[in-house]
């Protein structure tokens, strides 16, 4: 008996392909957090945390540009503080 | 959702169309599908008078018109035991098969 039509298992899939996904995209990482630790010497103008938000406030001698960064305003030592009962906060101690 | 229509009357069928995707599982895993698919196809492959119809197939798509006011007797079960087997399935998976005679 001659089969006229050929079989074809799918025939009424859907179009989607064999492991298709919307997802599996993602940004790379943006390298947040301390760039000087706690008792490190820093210059006027150097970086000490990046942040997205205030999880570390300006203290002393440091400053907060628009990307909530925390940078230096003099050369000293970095200090992180505690404020209040869940706040911090970096300072920059000019060297004696 | 596979929807399936048919025509019957003085034990012909006379029209039977298939059309739609089941979407039960990605392409290459639809068991429903391929369920469907094997029915169809099997069955076309079993009528007789094969010239008697006018055929158009396509991907999620198969539509079977009698072009004849005679259908044969074994075509005419061919289509009947197309239909149960369909049922069948649609028994088990109401959320991907749906039969309806016009």
């Amino acid at each position: 008996m001659e089969l006229r039509f050929k079989l074809d298992l799918q025939l009424f899939a859907s179009h989607k392909g064999v492991g298709s996904t919307k997802n599996g995209r993602d940004s790379a990482g943006r390298r947040l957090g301390a760039k000087r630790g706690d008792g490190q010497f820093c210059k006027a103008g150097a970086i000490i945390y990046r942040q997205r938000g205030t999880k570390i406030y300006p203290g002393i001698n440091t400053k907060k540009g628009g990307d909530d960064t925390i940078f230096a305003t003099k050369a000293g030592i970095v200090r992180y503080e505690r404020v209040g009962k869940n706040r911090k906060r970096v300072s920059v101690y000019e060297a004696a | 959702m596979i929807k399936v229509t048919y025509k019957e009357n003085n034990d012909r069928i006379i029209y039977l169309k298939s059309e739609g995707h089941a979407n039960y599982d990605e392409k290459g895993k639809d068991i429903v599908c391929s369920a469907v698919s094997a029915i169809l196809i099997g069955g076309l492959n079993a009528l007789k008078n094969i010239d008697d119809y006018q055929i158009s197939k396509n991907k999620g798509y198969l539509e079977i018109a009698l072009n004849k006011s005679e259908q044969s007797y074994d075509d005419y079960l061919v289509f009947k035991t197309i239909l149960i087997q369909l049922r069948t399935i649609e028994d088990s998976y109401k959320d991907y098969v749906k039969i309806t005679k016009k």
